[in-house]
């Protein structure tokens, strides 16, 4: 996933910003996404590369959150499950999961069914 | 250096195998380290847990042998490969869920916990008249006695989440 992120607003006085968090890909402005507000305190000023890596942190789990929110497109809904084990059986269907623990190398332990 | 790697997830915990040479290092940060048992398939090796200043050596044991390494959760780990080695470790989702595990030797199987499973390692063993295979798990209905049959050279685990 690539973040992007929008300071609208910098407030000196109170040493924050307003700022809006979007995926870059998103389908959605970042103009429409909710705004939070920042301390300047948790932004590492050293340069570009670390100003932007530093208040992109802390819009992951903002825009992680924001994703149970959004509405899924009908053609993005997925199928109910199947039994089956052949992959003819899957073709123009969509299946899905979440990604948490997903990684390369990674499958599910096949479970058998004792009681 | 090690030949390869994989993870298999479930619902409760996953299991990962490590494969590696003689002389391999292995390092494992804190918070990388969700491991609370490790079977011994082949091989030998030492680990090197860092708790704040301190260093605890930890030997591998025999092979065919599961390692209780729960109490190093919060360490982090270099391991080195004595001799060519396979292990598979049990590891939870979360820290601070509590298991219990241990090789089951006996014909009947039975828990009295909300959760618990038992694991192939190797082999095959027939519980409740159905096979599970190597790397093939099975969860138990609470306080149900099952009938089990491990094949020769088979390895097995019983493990229960506290």
């Amino acid at each position: 996933m690539n973040i992007i992120f929008k300071i609208v607003e910098y407030l000196p006085d109170t040493e924050q910003v307003i700022v809006k968090y979007a995926r870059k890909n998103s389908h959605k402005s970042i103009d429409d996404h909710p705004s939070v507000t920042l301390s300047c305190d948790v932004i590492d000023t050293t340069d570009h590369p670390n100003i932007v890596e530093s208040i992109s942190q802390y819009g992951v789990n903002i825009l992680e959150i924001d994703e149970k929110y959004e509405e899924v497109l009908e053609s993005n809904k997925t199928s109910s499950e199947i039994e089956s084990s052949s992959l003819e059986d899957y073709v123009g269907k969509v299946y899905g999961t979440d990604t948490k623990g997903l990684w390369v190398k990674s499958k599910r332990l096949k479970r058998i069914d004792i009681e | 250096m090690t030949t390869f790697n994989r993870t298999y997830r479930s619902p409760k915990f996953f299991l990962c195998t490590h494969v590696s040479e003689e002389d391999h290092l292995h390092f494992e940060s804190m918070e990388e380290r969700f491991s609370h048992f490790t079977f011994i398939c082949y091989g030998k090796g030492k680990g090197y847990a860092f708790d704040g200043d301190d260093v605890e050596i930890v030997d591998s044991g025999e092979p065919k042998t599961l390692m209780d390494v729960g109490k190093y959760i919060n360490c982090s780990m270099v391991g080195q490969s004595k001799a060519n080695t396979k292990i598979i470790s049990f590891n939870s989702w979360k820290k601070d869920d509590i298991w219990d595990g241990r090789l089951v030797t006996e014909n009947v199987v039975k828990s009295d916990k909300d959760y618990a499973c038992l694991v192939c390692f190797e082999g095959s063993v027939i519980v409740n008249g159905k096979e599970i295979n190597e790397m093939q798990y099975a969860n138990l209905i609470k306080g149900k006695e099952y009938p089990i049959n491990i094949s020769e050279n088979s390895y097995v685990g019983l493990f229960e989440l506290y």
